[in-house]
């Protein structure tokens, strides 16, 4: 860049112009690598998780906690092996956004290029700076840093370029600027011409900055247009790293890492090579994550997701308009996600409107959309059951002969969600939502289970039907994630207090008596898989009910550690050690127990979400409702008595194959009766013949007793590869099981990453994109001579045939009727009893 | 098609209305027979009923081909299919040997005769085997793998055992090239072997983890012992080899185990364990043949009856 100034009527950056105290940035001496990035910054202790200061921000004071726990881009927190969350020092700008965002589309004080918030920061842009004042062992000491990787401290007074401190906003404006008017020079195309949600633009268009007062550099980097789907403008791009991040950080892929130096210096793509070469799975996260123009979507790729996803809705014959990306940038709550991603998924956002006595959604349905409530008002229904497709025998003459027939059923098995959502409202409570309720509907998108109720219009309202994607990207960021948890946590808790199990004895009235007892006194935790939510032998603490997922119950036995059982949402856990703990007549019950500590170890098989009592409140609790007891103890010894009978059988009472497999939320698995398949092949020919030439399942698995368990879609009950699709290509609707794969997948394999049991393949098919006259055509492209066409990867998986029938081929086919569909327990039964 | 217990809904369904429709269609036969005082043939009005239900039980038998081409229609469950023809079969066979009227006649009935006892004993056979063999595979082979996916797995059997060897005593220093080392294998210190693994009920294969110890003297008996054997991985019984017999196998290991380091016993613990498995699949290769290379005969049969049928008509109308 050269260093000769355009002539402009402002000011130049001049450190001499700073105020005395005011000294250039100067950071630890330490650097640390972060993805690859060598940055300095401190690092935080687990201590000042628990450490509060104060400081002030554009003269408002405030206090926070000295660290915070590090978290994904989703918002969970990182834990460390022993499950303590990993400490990250509160930075300047996360105390500032704390202070002034608080609802959706508040202004940020700070303007920043290189961060966000769902990133871990790497200070490279320099266009946070603020004005920090610290008492130092020297004296009071003014320094310009980064806000978004420096540390708050005791006392520190910070001035951003909105300080009310005239002099000292416009300190910081000044350098600000300098450094935004630099990137302009180098990276915003010379004409002018800017795509929406180039950052680096509306940041000088913030600060007042029309054109930069430097020349360009007359290095090149050039462009690499050999991907189908995004175009690289070398020139545009600022080396923010945000790509990079996205890339390797959010999505594990580490496709993306720099090359060259000096001018040079570029992002790369594997070692160097042009994007459609590399080995970029094209996720699109790079593109969204990019503030230039660096990184864009062809505008070919974007018709064709939009005239696909309009396809779609026409075909599951949707009503509704689709929503632009322009105009939902202007909806606050839709102002944190990128631009580039609502654009990128043109058609995941769509208007309704509902007259008096329209039901939105219902009970039951795996649905994959969530409503934010422009207008109207609605009220909440929970009842009736969950809905599941199983295989039953028929009626009349084929059922007589053994045949079967698809029908919708309530979730069997342990997996009793709706008895603890039927249970959960008094004949005339209402539960109203309107527009202050701000969403509705996201429990779905967020736990993947069926929606837990029924939404009607009670008069004419309006909504924006979201995409899980969409859901996915608001969680990113803190305030609508904030938002979208309160009223996850609300209604969880509120739907299934007054249906625990324990107050099963109870009467209707005092079941909702003992709900509200409870009611500000249950929490709500969520457990990952794997994570141990208490030991055998520790004290007793808490009862727990299970709201969503799977809990290993497990006793050591000598050295060897055996599974006694298996516990799914509805069921409750964790009273035995409590109820030894009440003295007189509950310790005679319990004599050769040890009082107050728990005799089994219980621990999350997948995600779980508990409700959470503590142990007081619980003995409270049965103090106040005495009924409760009897049964209670009735029960304990029951588990406890059977805990003891297991003990001396030679197998655990479930296999731990079937657990580890993940057999247990399976709702339709494959199998195969190995006594009477021949081998033939013509279950995995029809699957092939059904779906155009591709098979999707594969005649090899694990073998339970003579079944095979054959690779093809189970449709588990939390089934983990619906998380994270960028373009919600994969979801389940509708009252069935299956999961269904959209021809508008961009084959970015993260589901097929996901599904832990291998049952999602990756395929090349024709790649179609929009013609003129918006009908949808194969590419084609010319080699040696041959003209072929390019072959685009798409995820496939088994949708139980729903796009033929909804009866599964691979089942029909069977000619010696080897191949069935049938539920993990199922499974384990038929097992059980051979 | 397996016929069991299980299945007897499924089979009485077509078993019974086909005896059914058989025993009228005989009795007829042996009344009309009984009155004329001889087998009467099939120009009478009971062999010629016979005669005309096995020739369109004949028929719609050839509807299970293309029916199973067109698997991708919901053309009525497979099963149904296979039970009916599975009866309907068996029931042809007695209807046309009433109609001949327990002659061979000339030369076109008795050929059309004798391939369609042909073509019911193949499908008989076929039965038997489908009965017998599926619950032996399961019982003998717990490590069968998709048939035509054999050689694959061999494959990849040999890259596993040559990372686990690489991994256990470095690399094979008589064919370096050959020694390809998975750089992101070797600082895990384990290797990712296939076993079969029972427990309890359940039984079959899952993905083991073994941690090997670092590079030792034996190192090139265990080299050259994998030389010898590898072969005998991919190509299985079409190659000689010392381990291609069982008992020939388990004394070649033995020496082997005498002449290694006790630390490489897991190592040829997993080398034997990989050849048990190729001689499964050596196994599971003829099993399969016996399985499956009825049908063209069955098929062949099947459409020469169905050809001669077509001209046995076509000369009995001519010649009525
Ligand atoms: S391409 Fe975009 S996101 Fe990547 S470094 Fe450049 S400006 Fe940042
Ligand atoms: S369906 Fe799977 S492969 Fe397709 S875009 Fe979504 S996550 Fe990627
Ligand atoms: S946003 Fe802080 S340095 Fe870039």
């Amino acid at each position: 860049m050269s260093s000769d100034a355009v002539p402009n009527d402002r000011p130049m950056f001049d450190l001499g112009a700073l105020a005395e105290e005011v000294l250039p940035d100067d950071e630890g001496l330490f650097a640390r690598d972060v993805d690859g990035q060598l940055i300095r910054v401190e690092k935080a202790t687990a201590r000042e998780l628990d450490e509060s200061l104060s400081l002030t921000i554009n003269g408002e004071t405030l206090t926070v906690r000295k660290a915070v726990p590090t978290r994904d881009s989703q918002g969970n927190v990182i834990n460390d092996p022993d499950g303590a969350p990993v400490p990250r020092l509160t930075t300047i700008f996360d105390a500032a956004s704390r202070a002034f965002v608080k609802r959706p589309g508040d202004p940020n004080p700070i303007p920043t290029l290189c961060h966000k918030e769902h990133l871990p920061p790497i200070g490279v842009c320099r266009v946070c700076l603020v004005e920090a004042t610290e008492e130092t062992p020297r004296g009071r000491r003014s320094r310009l840093v980064p806000s978004c990787v420096q540390r708050v401290s005791e006392g520190m007074i910070v001035h951003t370029i909105d300080s009310p401190d005239r002099q000292a906003a416009a300190r910081v404006r000044a350098a600000t600027s300098i450094v935004v008017e630099l990137l302009m020079a180098d990276h915003l195309p010379a004409d002018g011409e800017v795509a929406p949600g180039n950052e680096l633009s509306a940041v000088a268009h913030r600060l007042g900055i029309d054109q930069s007062r430097f020349w360009a550099s007359n290095a090149h980097r050039g462009c690499d247009d050999s991907s189908k789907m995004i175009s690289v403008d070398h020139e545009q791009c600022i080396l923010c790293g945000r790509c990079q991040r996205g890339c390797n950080w959010v999505k594990h892929n580490e496709v993306i890492g720099r090359s060259g130096k000096g001018y040079q210096t570029r992002i790369a793509f594997d070692l160097d090579d042009p994007m459609g070469h590399s080995s970029c799975v094209s996720c699109g996260e790079c593109a969204v994550s990019c503030p230039t123009g660096a990184l864009e979507f062809k505008p070919t790729f974007i018709e064709t997701q939009i005239a696909r996803l309009r396809d779609e809705l026409r075909k599951d014959g949707q009503d509704g308009d689709i929503v632009t990306a322009d105009e939902l940038i202007g909806y606050p709550l839709f102002s944190g996600i990128p631009y580039k991603f609502l654009q990128f998924n043109g058609a995941a956002v769509v208007r309704r409107r509902l007259e008096a006595g329209d039901v939105l959604c219902r009970e039951g349905d795996y649905g994959s959309t969530a409503f934010v409530i422009m207008d109207g008002e609605f009220e909440v229904f929970l009842s009736g059951t969950r809905g599941a497709v199983r295989n039953r025998p028929a009626g009349g003459f084929f059922g007589w002969l053994g045949g079967l027939k698809t029908v919708a059923e309530k979730v069997g098995g342990k997996a009793k969600l709706a008895d603890v959502g039927a249970a959960a409202l008094g004949e005339n409570e209402r539960i109203i939502r309107n527009q202050d309720d701000v969403i509705l509907g996201e429990m779905t998108c967020m736990n993947r289970y069926p929606r837990s109720a029924t939404v009607v219009a009670t008069r004419p309202g309006e909504v924006l039907e979201i995409k899980r994607n969409v859901l996915y990207m608001l969680q990113r960021n803190s305030v609508s994630r904030q938002i979208l948890d309160r009223v996850y946590r609300e209604r969880s808790l509120r739907g299934q207090l007054s249906g625990l199990p324990i107050f099963r004895s109870l009467s209707d009235e005092d079941k909702l008596k003992a709900a509200s007892f409870l009611r500000d006194k249950a929490d709500l935790v969520s457990v990952d898989p794997g994570q141990t939510i208490f030991r055998q032998g520790d004290l007793a603490d808490h009862y727990y009910v299970i709201r969503l997922g799977f809990v290993k119950i497990s006793q050591e036995d000598g050295l060897a550690q055996r599974v006694l059982n298996y516990l799914g949402p509805g069921n409750g856990f964790g009273e035995i050690g409590l109820l030894s703990t009440l003295g007189d007549r509950w310790s005679e019950e319990f004599e050769d127990l040890r009082a107050g500590t728990r005799t089994a170890t219980c621990a999350a098989l997948d995600h779980v979400e508990l409700i959470r009592i503590d142990g007081d409140d619980f003995r409270e609790l049965l103090e106040r409702f005495p009924e409760l007891r009897d049964p209670l103890i009735r029960e304990a010894k029951e588990i406890l008595r059977r805990d003891a009978a297991d003990r001396h059988r030679l197998q655990s009472l479930k296999s731990d194959d079937f657990l580890d497999q993940g057999l247990y939320l399976a709702q339709s698995l494959l199998v195969l009766d190995l006594e009477r398949c021949t081998r033939c092949d013509e279950c995995t020919k029809a699957c092939a013949d059904t779906h155009q030439g591709v098979t999707r399942l594969v005649r090899e698995g694990l073998r339970f007793d003579k079944y095979l368990v054959a690779s093809s879609c189970r449709s588990c009950l939390d089934p983990y590869c619906l998380v994270g699709c960028p373009v919600d290509a994969i979801h389940r609707n509708g009252d069935s099981l299956e999961i269904e794969i959209e021809d508008y997948c961009i084959g970015c394999g993260l589901c097929s990453d996901n599904c832990p049991y291998g049952n999602i393949n990756m395929h090349g098919f024709p790649k179609q994109e929009v013609d003129a006259k918006g009908k949808l055509r194969t590419v084609y492209q010319e080699i040696d001579g041959r003209k072929l066409p390019v072959v685009q990867q798409r995820a496939t998986t088994c949708d139980l045939c729903k796009s033929i029938d909804g009866k599964p081929s691979c089942v029909y086919a069977c000619p010696h009727d080897a191949a069935f569909r049938m539920t993990g327990e199922e499974l384990l039964r038929r097992t059980q009893t051979q | 098609m397996i016929v069991s217990r299980g299945q007897l809904k499924l089979h009485l369904g077509f078993a019974i209305p086909v005896a059914v429709l058989t025993a009228v269609c005989m009795t007829l036969y042996f009344r009309q027979s009984l009155a004329a005082g001889t087998w009467v043939g099939g120009g009478s009005w009971s062999g010629l009923l016979c005669g005309v239900i096995a020739g369109a039980i004949i028929l719609s038998e050839m509807l299970l081909w293309p029916r199973k081409a067109l698997r991708r229609f919901r053309l009525i469950p497979t099963k149904y299919w296979m039970a009916a023809h599975l009866w309907m079969g068996l029931a042809s066979l007695p209807l046309a040997i009433v109609h001949c009227g327990f002659h061979l006649g000339g030369w076109l009935p008795a050929t059309l005769l004798i391939l369609l006892v042909l073509t019911v004993l193949s499908g008989v056979y076929g039965l038997a085997v489908q009965n017998v063999l599926p619950r032996w595979m399961l019982r003998h082979l717990p490590r069968e793998t998709i048939y035509n996916q054999i050689q694959f797995v061999s494959d990849q059997a040999v890259r596993d055992a040559r990372q686990l060897l690489t991994r256990a005593c470095g690399r094979n220093v008589a064919s370096i090239e050959t020694a390809v080392a998975d750089p992101e294998l070797l600082p895990a210190g384990a290797v990712v072997v296939g076993a079969v693994r029972q427990a309890g009920k359940t039984r079959g294969k899952t993905l083991q983890t073994r941690h090997v110890a670092e590079g030792r003297f034996d190192r090139e008996t265990l080299w050259s012992a994998f030389d010898q054997i590898e072969p005998y991985l991919r190509e299985g019984d079409r190659v000689e080899s010392p381990v291609r017999q069982s008992y020939g196998a388990d004394r070649w290991f033995r020496r082997l185990r005498e002449a290694c380091h006790e630390e490489s016993q897991p190592v040829i613990d997993v080398l034997q364990d990989l050849c048990d498995q190729r001689r499964e699949f050596d196994l599971q290769r003829r099993v399969h043949r016996l399985l499956h290379t009825w049908l063209p005969v069955h098929i062949g049969l099947s459409v020469a009856v169905t050809i001669l049928l077509g001209i046995h008509v076509w000369t009995a109308l001519k010649f009525w």
